[in-house]
């Protein structure tokens, strides 16, 4: 699990820009990423988190620059991404077991199979079984194999996020995106949560881009942390840049507790102080880009 | 360590050249265009024939409608055999596939293999041929097995509900009275707090108070309605403006009891008379009088062989028959109603169509459909075409441009999330919006069904052979009141009766509806 130098670049943002009517969101963004890392992305309110994701999804294209995967240019939305979004991620009128089987119909029925099925059922009663039971090990692994039956509006915020992960999951995407999917819980679960999105990540090795506004989650999580923000001097400049790309230093797996010691507290504060303070106007040549597949994005003021 | 290559990645591609053909959409589409060139040539279809010849059929026919909707129906015609020869293709593709995993249900379908490989393959194809041919069979055996059983849960259920009911019904009666003594006192109760709050904002009325206030300004209208007709009646006993309750009765029972009797003419142009009775009661009474004198050996070879069962033969009761000849128009109607959600859908969903489609709509929507009348008669003569065209164009637009929002108002996640799992166009638009837009279209659908009666009436108010508005309009002008009462009452009951199955089919079928 600790040496990622090895592998091999799933996903590659070289200088990218967005800018909408003319107001610059992010500003020459570069990043790798490499596969199974858990990649956490803090930042601000309204510094571009959720603009970066989008492009990574295909949802928007960069206004400059180029977003790739697998070293091809993404231009939409597929299956090799998938995504957990915060709200309106399963769909109200399927239930729960439905609702992670429904990829797994999509991709191996066509249009015309899924009105088959309602006329002849004992059709494609083998293959659903397949699908079934694949949908129930994942279930099984979220734990929610007993709510299998229940609509979305019947279970909780937390559990609603727990079978929008096994709907992405079990697509087996390449990179699993994640835009806030602990934005609207309670403390007590969020923690449960991050728990349990932690273990599913060391079982399945998924690469893993998640995107959080708490600081305590984001270094808790990811194995490198990368922070956006838009506040610094940069000579009349506008937009998010990465302020800091850092490897974040404990082992997996990683008990709760690592959160209340004195290296934990440091590093947070740190970063608080760096890239979230807007008081603090700090100069473009003292951003803390450490991490060993950082590209040089700083480009220093006047050149 | 190095992770496994996600394989299914392989296959993602299949997903962006699946095949576009809605199936079952294309059919509903064909029929409706059917049952179009059924009204628009008013000739008997001959299904299997027509199919086959729908060229010689545009050459006949001069009617400039007609040929568009045979353009359109052929149009969907060779969508139909396209897809049949491409599904044909598709089956027979699979043969030439090397499965590369073992153990997986994903079959691979776009790897070639090596010609032992495909001669296995269909060599094991038709081997396990009878086997399938056997599980087919064994799974429609089961079905049918299950059937007793699913009976006999139904009956089981019937029987645990009357189980269920009160078994000491003397009981029951025992308590009444103090049922009605603890009602009238709670109603005394509500009513001082009526007094106390009538003028509040935040308070809950009671259930016996609520019931009660509700009826009030029926019994009113009722009151002044008896009022009125006693003091006409009292100037003039002939009136027929306000009939009285026994004129309202008597109209009732001859709307829906009496046949609507064809006379029938002889060579010299008189009329035929033959010796059945003019009225369901004369009949009544013959049939009754001839069970005394021992005609008949019992009740019910009175009611087969007797004079109310030829009475009853000669025709039908009115209401019948203008309800029959309003039902036919307004389903006909309904089924492009129906094909008008899917334009809406399309306009919502497809930015193209909706540049095209949506500003049309939009003018077509404002055109007030009652004025177009009289264009319709002259265009479409008569005949049943012209006022299903009327309600279509009246109620139709509201309906595409409702399914439009509503498919506006699906949030972009939803598809985004769609598309990260494999779903092509259509399957987004028909498995992901479709589903979610579909209720709240049925209530649109639910609550404009008075003006598809509105319009319904305003068409066969003009010209027609039957129909509750026809009907209405004829009497109008005898002022045969007593005969408008029960078919108001009726196309009343007809919209309600209408409006809960449409409630209650959407609150059973779609329980997650406004739960989110």
């Amino acid at each position: 699990m600790e040496n990622y130098i090895d592998r091999k670049y799933v996903l590659e943002l070289f200088n990218a820009y967005q800018q909408y009517s003319g107001r610059v969101i992010l500003n020459d963004i570069s990043l790798r990423i490499r596969k199974g890392e858990f990649v956490t992305i803090v930042g601000p309110t309204g510094c571009g988190k959720s603009t970066m994701l989008r492009m990574v999804l295909g949802s928007e294209r960069p206004s400059k620059g180029i977003v790739t995967m697998d070293e091809h240019l993404i231009k939409r939305p597929d299956r090799r991404r998938g995504i957990v979004f915060q709200k309106y991620s399963l769909f109200d009128f399927m239930n729960v077991r439905d609702n992670v089987t429904f990829g797994l119909e999509l991709e191996h029925f066509n249009m015309e199979d899924h009105y088959l099925q309602k006329i002849f059922p004992f059709l494609y009663r083998k293959k659903m079984k397949q699908f079934y039971e694949e949908a129930d090990r994942f279930l099984d692994k979220v734990g929610l194999l007993q709510h299998a039956y229940k609509f979305p509006h019947q279970l909780s915020g937390g559990q609603r996020q727990r079978v929008a992960i096994a709907q992405a999951m079990i697509m087996k995407p390449q990179i699993l995106l994640m835009d806030e999917p602990l934005g609207a819980l309670d403390v007590g679960t969020r923690e449960a949560m991050q728990i349990f999105i932690h273990d599913l990540w060391i079982q399945t090795e998924q690469t893993i881009l998640f995107i959080t506004h708490d600081l305590e989650e984001a270094i808790f999580m990811g194995t490198r942390l990368i922070v956006l923000s838009q506040y610094y001097k940069n000579g009349g400049e506008d937009g998010s840049r990465i302020v800091e790309d850092i490897k974040i230093p404990w082992p997996q797996p990683r008990p709760t507790t690592i959160k209340h010691t004195q290296q934990f507290n440091e590093i947070m504060e740190g970063i608080r102080h760096a890239g979230l303070d807007p008081t603090h106007l700090h100069d473009i040549n003292e951003f803390n880009i450490q991490h060993e597949d950082a590209l040089c994005s700083v480009r220093k003021f006047g050149e | 360590m190095q992770t496994k290559p996600n394989k299914r990645a392989l296959f993602s591609r299949w997903s962006t050249i699946k095949s576009m053909d809605p199936f079952i959409h294309t059919v509903v589409l064909i029929m409706v265009f059917l049952v179009l060139a059924f009204f628009v040539r008013k000739v008997n279809l001959k299904w299997a024939s027509d199919v086959l010849n729908w060229p010689t059929y545009i050459f006949q026919k001069s009617n400039f409608l007609s040929i568009v909707f045979e353009l359109i129906y052929a149009y969907y015609f060779i969508r139909v055999v396209r897809f049949i020869i491409r599904k044909l293709k598709h089956s027979v593709r699979f043969l030439f596939i090397k499965d590369t995993r073992e153990g997986s249900f994903v079959r691979p379908r776009n790897l070639p293999g090596s010609v032992w490989e495909v001669s296995k393959k269909i060599g094991g194809w038709i081997a396990n041929l009878p086997g399938k041919i056997w599980e087919g069979i064994k799974s429609i055996g089961r079905w049918i097995v299950s059937l007793p059983g699913k009976t006999w849960g139904l009956i089981k259920g019937i029987g645990r509900w009357i189980a269920s009911l009160p078994v000491n019904t003397w009981g029951v009666f025992r308590r009444l009275p103090r049922f009605f003594s603890g009602e009238l006192v709670g109603l005394g109760k509500e009513f001082l707090e009526m007094i106390r709050n009538f003028y509040r904002l935040r308070t809950t009325p009671g259930r016996r108070i609520s019931l009660v206030l509700s009826l009030i300004l029926f019994l009113v209208c009722i009151k002044l309605y008896y009022n009125t007709s006693v003091e006409r009646h009292a100037e003039n006993s002939q009136d027929k403006l306000v009939p009285t309750g026994e004129q309202l009765w008597n109209g009732f029972k001859k709307t829906i009891f009496e046949v609507n009797i064809k006379e029938k003419y002889d060579a010299n142009g008189e009329v035929i008379n033959n010796n059945l009775p003019k009225t369901f009661r004369e009949a009544l009474d013959r049939d009754k009088h001839a069970l005394a004198e021992g005609k008949f050996e019992n009740k019910w070879k009175m009611w087969m062989n007797g004079v109310t069962h030829d009475y009853l033969k000669q025709g039908e009761s009115l209401l019948w028959l203008d309800t029959k000849a309003s039902g036919m128009r307004i389903l006909i109607a309904m089924v492009f109603i129906f094909a008008g959600i899917y334009v809406g859908l399309f306009m919502g969903a497809f930015p193209y169509a909706e540049k095209v489609l949506y500003r049309f709509v939009l003018f077509f929507d404002k055109i007030p459909a009652l004025a177009v009348l009289p264009i319709l008669f002259i265009v479409f003569g008569l005949g049943e075409t012209a006022k299903i065209a009327l309600i279509v164009i009246g109620v139709a637009p509201t309906i595409i441009l409702d399914t439009y929002l509503k498919v506006k108002e699906v949030h972009d996640e939803q598809l985004v999330k769609g598309m990260t799992m494999g779903a092509s166009q259509p399957e987004i638009v028909f498995r992901i919006i479709f589903p979610q837009i579909i209720p709240k279209v049925l209530d649109t659908v639910r609550l404009n069904f008075k003006a598809v009666i509105l319009f319904l009436i305003a068409g066969e108010a003009l010209a027609a052979e039957a129909g509750i508005g026809y009907r209405i309009f004829v009497v109008r002008r005898y002022m045969d009141m007593a005969t408008i009462f029960p078919y108001v009452v009726w196309i009343s009951v007809l919209a309600f009766i209408v409006d809960m199955v449409f409630r209650t089919w959407i609150s059973k079928k779609y329980q997650w509806l406004n739960k989110q």
